[in-house]
């Protein structure tokens, strides 16, 4: 099979799919009870029939369904993905397309790369002196980073990094529209400042299960027989471990990497509650808090199409890796 | 006039456990001539693998040379720097490695991984070199019997017999003296093995290559082998050329394994399997290690280790008390 067949059937695959995610995300919140009075008006407020009435007009709801999904599909493709509720008359995409993203991006972009850097360089470490000291105490101290709950991680830095020791700001992301800042770059260092506690948390609580993972998969590169026979070649050990070795055991973390991109966008939901880090996660948490349905499908399609697309991205690199794969 | 290529002398090996010394390997004596191929016989666990990673200095973490002397071309390999051994290993002596299937990794082409040796053996990594790398991939490819328009292909684009003669093609790349080949066709079908055998011949000649021929199948020593080593326990217990060892086998065990391989053109007989189980090498027993298995065992045999003597011609060495005698 070649390479060109395998990447097209993968679009195609992916465009199917992505085509199906739009569809059950429309359908999920048309049979999800719950409707823009209830969301504008708050769910004890009594609402004038009259008033009830205006807003279903406003937002389309009282058309048939089909012709609902006529229009969905319609003002998407335009790039439109309609108006908040809670947040009237702000767009959707407005929210989050802004500085929240970006926000977004750029602490789970640190964390993820961060951690993935660390568990590659220290599952190595592991992994080549297998049942040693050190490997025992890494793999110690990685499972209790796993195991414990982000949301209480976070606390406990606020509490110990801002509270005792006074070397991290409590919460918040400065955004750059504030007059304080002199420049960008004033605000640039306040930002970083304020990275240090959320990317610390996630940064912990990420790097657990992947040095788990590399650690094993350079362990049982290491006992594979080709590396046997590349050392019985006389190969230079670093000809054995950077050509014959990394290729294969980058495979697997290819796959952590393409499943980790759809936190690129979801963000931490917990971490950003805990930090006050206005980004996408908290947007979450807010849109669901409040019912907001064109919010939360928004941030549900983007989070969908993330993952589909990183996973195609995933899918070619690793035919790239290894000839093996043409399925 | 034989050329002694590899002699092995007094070669113990033992791998250090938490609270156990196993003796894989004790006190081994052979030798292999220039051109010629020694057979290796004798049970899973026997030690004939430790061996041959001993001679490679390839051994497993717990595994330590504790004692002998394994000569090259005259050469000690025990006392060469790891780096002076990185840089013979392939060019002096290659290894064909027991699990032909994934020998190869399966994310480089054949060619590339033949290529690569070559390469690293020249110590230079111009545009002639690699050129000539390449050119020799193709020959090597030739020799073997595979499409040398192939060399671009991925291992699992090979079927079990052409994954082999790759290998074989590998180990050829640069010409070395002695090659040691672990269970090269116990993977593959009769028929394929029979033709692997036949091109490790022609390749011998051709090159007058040194073999190591490790197996437990007696039928291919007999066919393929001028010499026969048979091992038990970690011992060496009896070495000679094939029809010698074959015939007229003097040490109890050779005579016993014989009889139990079914013979297709003898008469039809009930084949008599070896009572018992290899000792434990951890606690091996004392005096001769094959004495509880033996229906000859007396009383020295429980006490005294047998000498390894040469027995009815110079080249022809037991290990036994009481070699040749008839067993009932």
């Amino acid at each position: 099979m070649s390479l060109k067949g395998y990447i097209s059937r993968r679009a195609f695959d992916s465009g199917f799919l992505l085509i199906l995610t739009v569809i059950f995300n429309f359908v999920l919140f048309r049979v999800m009870p719950g409707n823009p009075a209830l969301a504008v008006l708050g769910r004890t407020g009594q609402v004038r029939p009259e008033f009830r009435q205006v807003l279903q007009e406003r937002y389309g709801t009282n058309l048939p369904i089909f012709d609902q999904f006529i229009i969905y599909i319609q003002r998407l493709l335009e790039g439109d993905l309609g108006v908040s509720f809670y947040y009237y008359p702000t767009e959707v995409s407005e929210l989050i397309f802004g500085h929240r993203l970006l926000n977004t991006i750029l602490l789970m972009g640190i964390s993820i790369l961060l951690s993935f850097i660390l568990a590659i360089i220290f599952g190595t470490i592991a992994a080549s002196k297998f049942k040693s000291k050190t490997d025992l105490v890494s793999i110690f101290v990685t499972l209790t980073s796993y195991s414990t709950p982000v949301f209480w991680l976070g606390m406990l830095i606020i509490f110990y990094f801002f509270g005792q020791f006074h070397l991290i700001p409590l919460s918040g992301s400065p955004r750059i529209e504030d007059p304080k800042y002199a420049d960008i770059f004033a605000w640039a260092i306040d930002y970083c400042y304020h990275l240090i506690g959320p990317v610390t948390t996630l940064t912990i609580s990420f790097v657990g299960a992947w040095f788990l993972i590399a650690r094993d998969q350079m362990l049982g590169i290491f006992l594979e027989d080709y590396i046997t026979t590349a050392r019985a070649k006389g190969l230079k050990e670093r000809r054995v471990l950077f050509t014959h070795a990394r290729k294969n055991a980058m495979l697997p973390m290819i796959s952590v990497l393409a499943m980790a991109m759809t936190y690129l966008v979801s963000g931490a939901t917990l971490t950003e509650t805990v930090f006050s880090w206005d980004g996408l996660g908290l947007l979450t948490f807010d849109a669901v808090t409040y019912s907001d349905y064109p919010l939360l499908q928004g941030l549900f399609l983007l989070v969908a199409a993330v993952a589909i697309v990183s996973s195609f991205i995933a899918d070619i690199i690793y035919a790239y890796l290894d000839p093996r794969i043409r399925y | 006039m034989i050329m002694v290529l590899l002699e092995v002398k007094n070669l113990s090996t033992h791998f250090f456990l938490k609270e156990s010394r196993v003796r894989a390997v004790d006190d081994v004596c052979f030798t292999i001539a220039q051109g010629k191929t020694l057979g290796v016989a004798g049970e899973s666990g026997c030690g004939k693998t430790t061996t041959a990673l001993s001679i490679m200095r390839m051994l497993p973490p717990a595994g330590k040379i504790v004692n002998g002397e394994i000569f090259l071309d005259g050469v000690d390999l025990l006392k060469k720097s790891k780096e002076e051994m990185r840089q013979a290993k392939w060019k002096e002596l290659s290894y064909v490695f027991q699990y032909a299937m994934n020998a190869f990794n399966p994310v480089m082409t054949v060619g590339e991984q033949i290529a690569e040796v070559i390469i690293e053996k020249e110590n230079s990594k111009s545009k002639s070199v690699k050129k000539e790398a390449w050119k020799k991939v193709k020959e090597s490819f030739e020799i073997v019997g595979l499409d040398p328009d192939r060399i671009k292909n991925y291992p699992h684009e090979f079927s079990g017999g052409m994954k082999q003669r790759a290998i074989i093609a590998m180990a050829m790349a640069c010409d070395p003296k002695l090659l040691i080949a672990d269970e090269p066709v116990t993977a593959l079908d009769v028929i394929v093995e029979k033709k692997i055998l036949k091109l490790l011949k022609e390749i011998q000649s051709n090159y007058n290559l040194g073999i190591m021929f490790i197996t437990h199948d007696l039928s291919v020593i007999a066919e393929s082998c001028d010499d026969v080593a048979i091992m038990y326990a970690g011992k060496m217990v009896e070495v000679g050329d094939a029809s010698t060892v074959f015939h007229k086998g003097a040490h109890p065990y050779t005579r016993m394994l014989i009889r139990s391989f079914p013979s297709i053109l003898g008469e039809c007989k009930r084949i008599e399997p070896i009572s018992g189980i290899p000792p434990d090498l951890a606690n091996p027993p004392p005096g001769c290690r094959f004495h509880p298995r033996c229906p000859l065992a007396s009383k020295e045999c429980r006490e005294d280790i047998p000498p390894f003597e040469s027995f009815s011609s110079s080249r022809h060495h037991v290990a036994c008390f009481h070699a040749g005698e008839t067993i009932l």
